[in-house]
């Protein structure tokens, strides 16, 4: 059981003001009351706190007059019948917004399909490329009649030159 | 914070405000004025004294009713509709001295008063010195009186005696209200009341109570 007889001037302060709103649970509203029977200061004090309170009744209840009402009744009529309007503007330009979002969608799964068919499927033009040389040089080859003449010229490296140059 | 079911149906029951609210949750106007015109004298009463100003305690708390209304589709039962009524209010109070401050504006809070009152607090450290003569203060000077005293408190010594003195709010349910522990606001309040008592002592005796109450009487 605490000793309210050694609790600081503002702990004690504390649990006199609950006491007087009837805040304390019930062992320590007991040690309240078993201080103040030994302690006329205490008493004083309490009686103090207590008269201080009861003056704030002088302070006047307001009633406000139905102006009031009706005012506040319009603020909120006003402010939520702009909030609906602006909701209302609001709704086509984020329709507009979400079919760019669709149409910027669209666009750049189409670039990253060609990006990625790119990488992954062969290239239909490669056999013509490698055989640029071969193909632009074809009337000379084919004049040429001889397999075995057509064959030195591939070990040699002929067919992959890029320069063109028709055998001698 | 989450807020369970038997929460939610407890102060269904208990409290008829919540079920008026949980009208307007569901769009009902009648019910909204109803709610509005049950509360409208006690948070102005509350608002006024806060800041010191009829029109601005108006003004504040057309704010909280607005405010109420806008968070009806997401109202929760999880206090007394009191509590979270009184919620908003002090959450609106404190966004308007924020920006009172910001446009640096000075004496709002107690600028009705001090315009009105007979008494200042020149006049009251006075009295609390015992330089001025112990006199017999009618009923509208102890008003003065009193709404000085409370003017010299900190915004929120002053939110959590408003809430306990007019809205005989449990320490628990000013600390909801405020978003303090129950221990804070009872801190809090003693430090108010100390206040109080310091400021006020000089009126508590010599037989200005007596007269007080004699003309309260009559």
């Amino acid at each position: 059981m605490s000793e309210p007889i050694n609790h600081s001037t503002e702990l004690l302060d504390d649990d006199l003001v609950a006491y007087l709103d009837g805040q304390l649970d019930e062992a320590t509203a007991r040690n309240v009351e078993e201080w103040l029977s030994r302690d006329e200061a205490a008493r004083l004090r309490l009686r103090h706190l207590s008269k201080s309170w009861d003056l704030l009744d002088q302070l006047p209840r307001i009633a406000v007059d139905e102006t009031f009402t009706r005012t506040t009744m319009a603020v909120v009529t006003t402010s939520v019948a702009n909030e609906l309007m602006q909701q209302q503007a609001a709704v086509p330009s984020s329709r507009r917004r979400r079919w760019i979002a669709v149409a910027a969608s669209v666009v750049l799964a189409g670039l990253l399909g060609f990006v990625v068919s790119l990488l992954i499927l062969p290239n239909p033009n490669e056999p013509l490329l490698v055989d640029l040389p071969v193909i632009q040089n074809l009337d000379q080859y084919r004049d040429s009649d001889s397999v075995e003449f057509l064959q030195l010229l591939k070990q040699k490296g002929r067919f992959t030159e890029e320069d063109g140059n028709a055998p001698e | 914070m989450t807020i369970s079911e038997s929460t939610a149906e407890r102060y269904t029951l208990h409290d008829p405000d919540v079920r008026l609210m949980l009208e307007v949750r569901d769009d009902s106007a009648t019910a909204f004025e109803e709610l509005m015109r049950r509360y409208q004298d006690r948070l102005v009463t509350v608002l006024e004294h806060l800041v010191g100003h009829r029109e601005q305690a108006e003004d504040l708390a057309q704010d909280v009713f607005l405010r109420v209304y806008r968070s009806r589709k997401s109202y929760i039962p999880g206090s007394k509709f009191s509590t979270w009524l009184f919620t908003i209010a002090n959450n609106a109070a404190s966004n308007s001295r924020r920006s009172r401050s910001r446009r640096k504006e000075v004496n709002v809070d107690s600028g009705a008063s001090l315009s009105t009152g007979a008494f200042g607090i020149e006049q009251m450290a006075q009295a609390a010195s015992g330089f001025m003569p112990a006199r017999l203060a009618d009923k509208a000077e102890m008003r003065d009186i009193v709404r000085e005293a409370i003017a010299t408190l900190s915004e929120r010594q002053r939110m959590a005696v408003l809430l306990c003195k007019f809205e005989s709010m449990s320490y628990e349910e000013i600390a909801e209200a405020m978003e303090m522990t129950p221990q804070a606001i009872k801190s809090l309040l003693s430090r108010a009341r100390g206040n109080l008592r310091e400021v006020l002592e000089p009126y508590l005796d010599s037989g200005s109570r007596e007269r007080l109450q004699s003309n309260e009487g009559n």
